[in-house]
């Protein structure tokens, strides 16, 4: 490989580490390598920046690219924040930047959050950093880098996960200090053990398959409403387009065409005054969808009320896709300057959409008797859509605090009808400041898996998550590191959980136990014990007896942990020539685990000068218990029990489970 | 059948009502006939077709005579031959019914039986059958009076109503509730005398109000979306099963059968192919012991899904293991479809021998599939060295699927008596860790009533909506007791107006709130739940009442009407705890209810009528009647 000078190449120390449990105080999983380079000239470095800018659409300069870097460790650090900012931009609900463990002039030593299902890519994504560093500006391969570079980053997204809604819990989840799991999808476990609860997007694990199914059939939906006494605007099922005309003409125009099956306002067409139109309609809705309704059309604005456990959270109308005329501008310049607006784009993850002088645009516009090139008279709203909703250009508007109690206590009988406990409801009502009993009003909708959005309800998502896991969804963990003294520690401080009322989960030899049951017998590494313990809804406390260096490789089965015991270094090791190194791998353990410790650590004497470079690691309470004898032992055992016993408290008491039967 | 005595019925009227009548757990088809006695037995044009379509009589819904009809003069009930003739009548409406899989609640009841002609050797009856839908039971009209001898053309509205009997059952099975599960637990339903009210297709209401569940097949309303759709998929559920610490076997996707060949290779053979995304067994082709085994099945397997993977096989035998609320429920072992030689038949007549086990059909009542030959059994047989006519030895066992789905003609054997307690531990703990309360586990270990941690086992399949066992038919009603409490119900009273005037009912409300009793109202000028308003529209008094059943926040209903709207529509529920009234009320409504079996009947004095501002005496005894029985098993149900 040729290079630009004398410097050193870029290259990783014995290639990338994949972790797919948590070290180093990283709550993610995550990459951990050493690399080997020098300080990069500012050229280099701007040339890698516009790379990833072309290769990355939407990413966001990481500050310290922004400026002169300032050596080497800084020139790390940089391209640590540029491949967090890819994970972001990409998609990957990645919040925790990469850090230096260790660098010295021309090394370093960098953990890389990342998710369990991204390790590969992003090392790709890692390895191809490296190479467009190293390659001459003149070399002839660096024509190729740049679709390289794409193709790795797609690979990175696809590595992720889906649905918007998701990065958006999670995000909440990793501000709230909340352990993550990333089962299986878009499946998201919060909260661990006795505490966890599970999420798919918006759906919850008490959100009855039922429910969600009756939700997603328009027609059943509403039949169900209706028989709640709920008010709905009537409906036909239509078979073809003589059949919608009829049905429309039976139910009085205006009327909307819709899909019965579909969410998100697919395939919607409201505020149809003529069989043309209706005609038209269906046949665009047909495309959609083989189960079409006519609906009468209920005058009234078109609002969404979010229902979270049997309360209205949130209030939203959806103004439909329009500009406000200014007595100077076009229509089609109006357009122009609403979607010069950054939050309208075209993606999937665009807050707002664009709004799109299309056809049915047209149409409105005739009905209005304007044109694209008419100039609207200040003040004056052209409509541009018939349907509200943000897919086809509609703008959210917060309007929780006007929303009359009325409208409110009918959205939530609209939720409870259907047995959801979380919805969006659609409601149309003229003004949702006025009771729907004084107005009129009418639920055209109840969506079982509700995208909360972004634009207004950004605030939404923590307090949800609150409300769902209790606590922060952290369980008491005590982590005892040292084999020769297992059976001392195992016995009183089992005892001691079992005193708090705990059910505890526990990893010890080649066993895992929750409440004295064998879960599992046989062959495990400290991440897979702990994983059937953070599955296990019993666990309402782990202990985990580590005797061997596995972790260094898998990583800490949990985020934090509350206590960390001491035992001795007389760890096992499978790799003979390590025993040798004692010192310096039991050194790097502690390294790896400690930083996740936010309780006390109890050791027993020892060199004290790497005790203190220890104590730097972790913001846990060290403890001393000098000895090994039966009350050393109590004191230790008391110490743990106040953190436990903390941790119980600040997480709110007892577990709070969901009314699932099959957890009793 | 039809060796009745001699008469022939012609219709006279037939009404389907929305509800219910005689406290009949299904709503009615009221039948009127003109029973007249015939000289000749009717001549039967399609000789047997009755009991060779349909399925024989149940007994416990036999016909009876209403309450009213029972205390009435001999003169006044129909005699020992007419009695028999409506039975025999009644009897073809039940099987049909339930044949075309519309389970039938309780048999019908007669109440009405009046003389006429001038001979005075007619008779007009007037039946009152339940049914899952009284309006598509219409359907059945025509070709029920032809079998009773009418000939007459039918009525006009009927016209185009199936006068043959399988086109008949071919429309009748289009209106039944899908799925097996939902009929069982349907029939449960009305044998444990639990209300059901269908919302959907195969999603089903079972109670009433604070004490109502909902399923759909054997989903509760327990089930997550996320469980179920977990469970759906058996790559995704297989890798949660793997990382909570359970057996199963190793497992990988393969998208061509170049990649299954290379990959069975490494794994070694034997081998599974099977669907990803399919329930029931369908496409499942198990015990590949080779690579040109696996190529044929590839093939067969990609028929049916193209989301394929491939599974070591594991040794031993295939067990569904049943979980209900945390408790192992049912345990079946399934032999996959096969014959046991009796050293004188060949296959092909042991086959016909097993196909004549009458629970082995095609019709939808079917418990079990007849064994056929395919492909694969074929391919079975080559590998056994055996052909379809060659004699197998005595207590030699030929199989004929890989699979032992029930579908494919596996044969489920009760054995949850054996079941080791470990294995059971097993299965429970699948359940809990998927957050079903209700799952069917597919285990294989090589004997079930040895620890799995001792001989070896595997958990192939989690099913969030398992198929209910022929061999536990015990097991729908467990579920729904287990489900509802209180047989799902909830208090009902109804006061006939004119007691409704005043603003006594706040107070009620209130007092029973005090006893942490939410009660739902149904007014002459509104629908309340507890004190809120849902509506203060003047609604039908039926379809009040089935708003606030749906209710789940209410613990009692009571419902103020004079009662004249139900005459038509049936009451809308079928049996009432209590009725209050003065004397004032109409005749006919007071015959609707008390045909009910109304348990408790207050009349008051008219002078103790409610007022604007007074509270009568008789709504203390009602709070107190209420509030007793909504309290029973702990508050109603309140979670």
């Amino acid at each position: 490989m040729k290079q630009t000078d004398d410097r050193l190449p870029w290259r990783l120390l014995g290639g990338v580490q994949g972790l797919q449990g948590h070290a180093y105080g990283s709550r993610y999983p995550s990459l951990v390598f050493s690399i080997e380079g020098q300080a990069v000239v500012p050229e280099q470095m701007d040339r890698l920046w516009r790379m990833f800018e072309g290769a990355c659409e939407g990413i966001q300069q990481p500050e310290c690219l922004g400026r002169p870097l300032d050596g080497w460790a800084d020139a790390v650090q940089a391209l640590l924040a540029l491949w967090q900012a890819s994970q972001v931009t990409m998609g990957l609900p990645v919040f925790e930047a990469g850090r230096l463990l260790v660098a010295s002039s021309t090394q370093a030593r960098c953990v890389l959050p990342t998710l369990e299902s991204s390790r590969r890519a992003l090392a790709a994504v890692v390895y191809r950093t490296f190479e467009i560093l190293n390659t001459n500006k003149d070399d002839p391969r660096i024509g190729s880098l740049p679709d390289l570079l794409r193709q790795d980053l797609q690979r990175l997204g696809l590595a992720g996960v889906r649905g918007s809604n998701v990065p958006r819990f999670v995000r909440a989840a990793f501000d709230l200090g909340m352990p993550l799991t990333f089962l299986l999808g878009e499946v998201v476990q919060y909260g661990v053990g006795s505490r966890a609860r599970w999420m798919d997007s918006s759906f919850t694990d008490v959100t009855p398959a039922v429910s969600a199914k009756l939700a997603r059939n328009k027609f059943l939906a509403s039949a169900l409403l209706r028989q709640s006494g709920i008010p709905v605007p009537s409906h036909q099922r239509v078979a073809d387009v003589p059949d919608a005309v009829r049905a429309a003409g039976e139910l009085g125009y205006p009327v909307v065409v819709k899909p019965a099956d579909l969410d998100g306002g697919v395939g919607v067409e409201a505020g149809l005054c003529s069989e043309e139109e209706v005609r038209q309609a269906f046949e665009a809705a047909r495309q959609h969808s083989n189960q079409i309704l006519v609906e009468k059309h209920v005058e009234g604005r078109d609002y969404r009320l979010t229902v979270f456990q049997g309360e209205v959270i949130w209030a939203i109308e959806r103004v439909p896709a329009g500009v406000t005329g200014d007595g100077r501008h076009t229509v089609g310049q109006l357009v122009a300057m609403v979607n010069a607006d950054p939050r309208r784009g075209t993606g999937q993850h665009a807050p707002l959409k664009r709004i799109e002088l299309d056809e049915a645009a047209m149409a409105l516009m005739d009905r209005q008797g304007l044109t694209a090139d008419a100039v609207p008279e200040a003040g004056q709203f052209v409509r541009l859509r018939r349907a509200a909703n943000v897919a086809s250009g509609g703008t959210p508007v917060a309007v929780f605090e006007r929303s009359h109690p009325d409208n409110a206590r009918l959205a939530v009988r609209a939720a409870e009808a259907l047995r959801l406990d979380l919805a969006g409801i659609d409601m149309l009502i003229p003004d949702i400041a006025v009771s729907w009993r004084e107005s009129g009003a009418a639920i055209c909708e109840v969506n079982g898996q509700p995208n909360l959005g972004q634009t207004t309800a950004a605030h939404l998502y923590a307090p949800m998550l609150r409300q769902l896991v209790p606590g922060t969804g952290r369980i008491p963990v005590v982590v005892v590191l040292g084999a020769s003294d297992l059976p001392v520690w195992l016995e009183p401080l089992m005892s001691m959980l079992n005193e708090q009322g705990l059910n505890v989960g526990c990893m010890c030899g080649d066993q895992v136990t929750v409440g004295g049951e064998v879960v599992h017998r046989g062959a495990f590494t400290i991440l897979d014990g702990g994983r059937m313990l953070r599955l296990d809804r019993r666990v309402d406390a782990m202990l985990l007896m580590i005797n061997d260096d596995s972790v260094l490789r898998t990583g800490l089965p949990v985020e934090q942990f509350d206590a960390m015991i001491l035992a001795g270094d007389a760890l096992a090791s499978e790799d003979t020539k390590a025993r040798t190194h004692r010192p310096r791998w039991f050194e790097e353990i502690l390294r790896c685990t400690l930083p996740a410790c936010d309780g006390v650590v109890v050791f027993n004497g020892g060199d004290s000068s790497r005790m203190s470079l220890m104590k730097t690691l972790t913001p846990a309470v060290w403890r001393d218990i000098r000895g090994m004898d039966p009350s050393a032992i109590a004191a230790c055992v008391e110490a743990v029990r106040l953190c436990v016993a903390r941790r119980i408290a600040s997480d709110g008491g007892g577990s709070r489970r969901a009314p699932l039967a099959a957890s009793s | 059948m039809m060796q009745g005595p001699p008469y022939t019925a012609s219709l006279v009227a037939a009404t389907a009502l929305r509800g219910f009548q005689h406290g009949l757990p299904q709503p009615c088809l009221q039948l009127t006939l003109l029973v007249q006695p015939v000289a000749q037995r009717p001549v039967q044009a399609v000789g047997d077709e009755v009991d060779s379509l349909l399925m024989p009589m149940r007994p416990g819904v036999p016909l009876r005579l209403s309450d009213e009809l029972h205390s009435a003069p001999t003169s006044q009930r129909p005699g020992h031959e007419l009695w028999s003739f409506l039975e025999a009548a009644h009897e073809l409406l039940v099987r049909v019914q339930e044949s075309a899989g519309w389970p039938v609640g309780a048999g019908a009841v007669v109440d009405a039986c009046d003389p006429q002609g001038t001979s005075g050797d007619g008779w007009q009856v007037r039946m009152c059958l339940p049914s899952l839908n009284p309006m598509k039971l219409m359907l059945a009209l025509p070709w029920f009076l032809v079998r009773l001898g009418d000939r007459r053309p039918p009525p006009a509205a009927l016209a185009k109503a199936p006068a043959i009997l399988p086109d008949l059952l071919g429309q009748m099975e289009r209106a039944a509730p899908s799925g097996t599960n939902t009929r069982l637990l349907l029939a449960a339903a009305y044998e444990l005398g639990v209300p059901v009210r269908a919302l959907a297709d195969s999603v089903m209401q079972y109670g009433w109000c604070a004490r109502s569940r909902w399923m759909d097949s054997s989903f509760t309303d327990a089930a997550s979306g996320i469980s179920t759709r977990l469970a759906r998929d058996k790559i995704q559920s297989s890798k949660l099963l793997r990382r909570a610490g359970f057996p199963v076997p190793e497992q990988v996707k393969v998208t061509s059968v170049e990649e299954a060949v290379a990959q069975a290779q490494r794994m070694g053979y034997p081998v599974v192919i099977k669907p990803s995304n399919l329930d029931g067994g369908r496409g499942v082709e198990a015990g590949l012991n080779d690579e040109s085994a696996l190529r044929k099945a590839y093939e067969r397997a990609r028929a049916h899904s193209d989301s394929l993977i491939l599974e070591k096989h594991v040794p031993g035998r295939d067990f569904r293991m049943g979980v209900l609320n945390g408790v192992l429920t049912w345990l079946t072992y399934r032999e996959p479809a096969g014959v046991w030689g009796d050293g004188v038949s060949t296959v092909s007549e042991l086959i016909d021998i097993s196909n004549q086990d009458p629970r082995r059909g095609t019709r939808r009542w079917s418990q079990m599939v007849p064994i056929t030959i395919n492909d694969e059994a074929e391919e079975l047989l080559a590998e056994q060295g055996r052909s379809l006519d060659g004699v197998v030895p005595a207590w030699t066992f030929v199989q004929l699927r890989r699979a032992a789905n029930t579908s494919s003609g596996g044969k489920p054997t009760d054995v949850i008596s054996t079941v080791h307690p470990e294995n059971a531990a097993l299965a429970v703990a699948v359940a809990r860790l998927f957050r079903l309360d209700i799952a069917g586990i597919d285990f294989i270990t090589p004997d079930i009533s040895r620890s799995w941690r001792e001989v070896g086992g595997a958990v192939c399949e989690v099913n969030g909506q398992p198929q209910f066992t022929v061999t536990r038919p015990d097991v729908p009603g467990r579920v729904i007791s287990e489900l509802v409490r209180q047989r799902g119900r909830v208090p009902v009273a109804v006061i006939l107006a004119p007691l409704a005037a005043g603003s006594w009912y706040g107070q009620v409300t209130r007092r029973l709130a005090e006893r942490s009793v939410r009660p739902g109202w149904a007014l002459p000028d509104g629908l309340c739940s507890g004190t809120d308003v849902l509506s203060r529209e003047r609604l039908h008094p039926f379809d009040q009442v089935q708003a606030l059943l749906l209710d789940t926040s209410l613990h009692a209903l009571l419902v103020v009407t004079d009662g004249l709207d139900w005459l038509e529509s049936g009451l809308p529920v079928d049996k009432v705890d209590l009725v209050i009234c003065d004397g004032s009320e109409d005749a006919r409504v007071a015959r609707l209810l008390r045909a009910s079996a109304v348990a408790n009947w207050w009349q008051v004095p008219p002078e103790q009528r409610a007022g604007d501002d007074g509270q009568p005496e008789w709504t203390d005894r009602l709070v107190e009647f209420i509030a007793e029985r909504a309290g029973l098993d702990g508050g109603c149900g309140i979670t």
